[in-house]
């Protein structure tokens, strides 16, 4: 039998529309601010929707040095600067012997390689940060669209618990493109007026961008040094519809199988979960999908869990929702305040669960989940927990 | 380790031929194929999917699926479908659906784009249509990591097998060949194709021939821009994981030295793939490709290492049971 590590996240850098770095974030997310304005990029004329979630006041120059800014994409930017954030935040100063076994895994839709400077080289995001940061272990770019964040989080979270490493960079970033407004426009998927996730009259998503980085640690590891912990991960499940690369399965029976999965991969009971970070992009099939695939994994206790879909605020992030979202479940934990649902006016009758509308609501949480479900009818969820010496 | 996995079945599609024994023979007879494929026709493998706005990566990847089950004699069925599983690595170089939707987007004056071709040009379709044309509903991975991908992605299927998030992986790379990935190979040939493994418990292959399974013994990844000490490292590693001594190794494929190469060029995000089937093949047929010409050699253990330039290095560890 494999010797299983517990796996705790110590640090955190975030890139956000609504903040950054995780002071500013947590205290936007949890005050309900949304970070949706009309798209200032590009024209957005010949389209459906205008709203975007983009990223405003980020200067790579206070986290990366002004020579290497200057061969980095933005999207590259976000990530090198999310890690040097995480890392810091994590105070965390390496040994040589452990740079050459910490590990970096990232996970986008569209931002597979730097694509300024030296494109010869053809660096992946997760290579410039390991080069960056002189990391010898692996250095992973995932490409699940959509649930990519959040299975990058949970790969790394595996690489330690059941391999050599003890501490792993993870995270996941995308940058807000024409082409993903314009794709999801003629798929007609986008939100007219604004993102009201389980609304019945929501009407679709908006396009975000973003990164997060976390720094995560082998439970041993963080004690020793006196690390602050912010939470425990403690599951990670994974699967496939295998039915359509787009439409999903409103059933939510597959989305349920992962959710079962990962809270049993956590040795955790389903009445034992006191939040879930919705995958909630406000589109009318995926919310109702989620909410069926939550009533199915937890039964008539669904209507006790409160799930919010912070995507109101922040909109769809593609690779790098997963990961806000991990640092979010992790905040939750760590301040015991569930950040709304915001723009939720007229309840569905087909999605009645408790989505915390409106405004932030007070509860001690020791276990949350977080939900992603993407493109390709990939499905991945994580359990996160307080920690707790056992 | 408690648990053997095993590759039982292999799938080809290249520019030496759709099938491992073409594929082989090609090998043996040394002799430089042409590194574009021509003759290839999905609709012979893909039953399911739709034909339409299949980029020719995604039908190399999904061909060489279908053959790979095939070979392993492997029926996927609602008894097994939620304990078997997809990982892919493929560099996106050029990926022509994606060359196609851009070229829509800034020819169409209204911009107006194919719906149905936006969704094949997100990351993961190729690995979910594999997933969809096979009834896969079990870990669903794709992943990046240059000319290692492949043999990365072989790698997190070893370690999704040895976890018990499945029984049965299909795993491997596929690249196509269109002008933009040209460009980005400087004093190579790139090449074309798709390369996957049925990858299994020992347990699961229980009551199927054992015939032609080699085991993954072992598997390690590491990052350096300095190839050699990050190779050596990734082997090491991988060594040290299968319980294997260096002076036991019988026959190792490197980046330098893959026959695969110079038959059907440098197949990028597939080359690691490629490199595996020469290793696994070397052992099945107990012959070692050495300088152009087959040599014999009973293979006990052989590696398969990956590197790319930007700093990715992979290792595999396969023995004979």
């Amino acid at each position: 039998m494999i010797r299983k590590k517990r796996v705790v996240i110590t640090g955190m850098g975030l890139i956000t529309p609504i903040g950054i770095g995780k002071d500013e974030f947590w205290s936007a997310l949890i005050s309900g601010r949304s970070g949706i304005k009309e798209i200032n990029s590009f024209d957005t004329s010949f389209y459906s929707s205008r709203l975007g979630a983009e990223i405003s006041g980020f200067n790579p120059q206070d986290f990366i040095e002004k020579k290497t800014t200057g061969s980095l994409d933005k999207a590259s930017q976000f990530g090198l600067a999310a890690a040097k954030m995480a890392l810091e935040d994590a105070r965390l100063e390496l040994k040589k012997e452990e740079r050459e076994k910490a590990g970096v895994i990232i996970g986008t839709t569209t931002s597979v390689y730097n694509s300024c400077g030296d494109e010869k080289t053809g660096k992946t995001i997760p290579n410039i940060i390991s080069g960056e940061f002189s990391l010898g272990g692996s250095s992973v770019l995932l490409t699940t669209s959509c649930a990519a964040g959040t299975y990058a989080v949970g790969e790394s979270f595996d690489c330690i618990r059941y391999l050599d490493a003890e501490i792993m960079l993870a995270g996941g970033l995308d940058t807000l493109l024409e082409i993903s407004h314009c794709g999801f426009s003629a798929l007609r998927s986008l939100a007219k007026k604004c993102c009201s996730p389980f609304d019945r009259r929501r009407s679709g998503l908006v396009i975000g961008e973003g990164a997060c980085v976390l720094i995560l640690e082998s439970l041993e590891h963080a004690l020793n040094r006196n690390a602050n912990i912010y939470a425990e991960i403690s599951g990670y499940g994974l699967n496939c519809n295998a039915s359509h690369i787009t439409s999903l399965d409103i059933n939510g029976e597959e989305a349920a199988n992962s959710i079962r999965a990962a809270l049993l991969d956590a040795g955790i009971k389903p009445k034992d979960v006191d939040y879930i970070n919705a995958h909630g992009t406000g589109t009318v099939a995926n919310d109702l999908m989620e909410t069926n695939a939550i009533k199915k994994a937890f039964g008539d206790y669904a209507y006790k869990i409160p799930a919010s879909s912070i995507k109101s605020m922040l909109g769809h992030s593609f690779g790098a929702a997963g990961a806000i979202e991990a640092a979010t479940c992790a905040l939750v934990i760590g301040n015991g305040i569930l950040p709304p649902t915001i723009n939720y006016e007229e309840p569905d009758p087909a999605c009645d669960l408790d989505y915390v509308p409106n405004s932030s609501r007070k509860k001690e949480v020791g276990v949350a989940l977080s939900n992603s479900f993407a493109f390709g009818g990939v499905n991945s969820c994580l359990v996160f927990s307080k920690y707790r010496n056992k | 380790m408690d648990e053997h996995i095993v590759v039982s079945g292999i799938g080809i599609i290249s520019p030496a031929g759709n099938n491992t024994t073409a594929f082989w023979e090609a090998l043996c007879e040394g002799r430089r194929k042409t590194n574009k494929i021509t003759d290839f026709n999905p609709r012979d493998f893909i039953q399911h999917i739709s034909m339409r706005h299949l980029s020719r990566l995604t039908s190399f990847a999904v061909a060489a699926s279908r053959l790979a089950i095939k070979e392993a004699g492997v029926i996927i069925d609602d008894d097994n479908s939620r304990l078997t599983g997809v990982v892919l690595g493929n560099t996106y170089r050029g990926w022509s659906s994606n060359t196609q939707l851009y070229q829509q987007m800034s020819e169409d004056s209204l911009k107006r784009i194919n719906p149905f071709l936006f969704p094949s040009t997100v990351p993961n379709s190729v690995a979910g249509q594999i997933a969809i044309e096979l009834g896969i509903k079990g870990p669903n991975t794709s992943l990046v990591t240059g000319y290692a991908c492949a043999t990365d992605a072989i790698g997190y299927a070893l370690n999704y097998l040895r976890r018990h998030k499945a029984d049965i992986i299909i795993a491997g790379g596929a690249e196509e060949l269109t002008s933009e990935s040209a460009e980005y190979f400087k004093g190579v040939i790139p090449g074309e194709g798709a390369a996957m493994f049925n990858m299994e418990t020992l347990e699961n292959n229980r009551l199927r021939s054992m015939q032609g399974c080699i085991e993954i013994a072992g598997y390690a990844s590491t990052y350096d821009v300095e190839t050699e000490k990050g190779a050596q490292r990734a082997v090491n590693m991988a060594l040290e994981q299968a319980g294997v001594k260096p002076q036991e190794v019988d026959y190792i494929n490197t980046e330098d030295n893959d026959p695969a190469k110079s038959i059907i060029g440098h197949t990028l995000g597939a080359a690691g793939a490629f490199s595996a089937a020469v290793c696994i093949l070397a052992m099945r047929n107990n012959l070692i490709p050495v300088s152009g010409k087959m040599q014999g050699k009973d293979v006990k253990v052989s590696l398969s290492v990956s590197s790319d330039p930007s700093g990715n290095h992979a290792c595999l560890v396969f023995r004979k049971i």
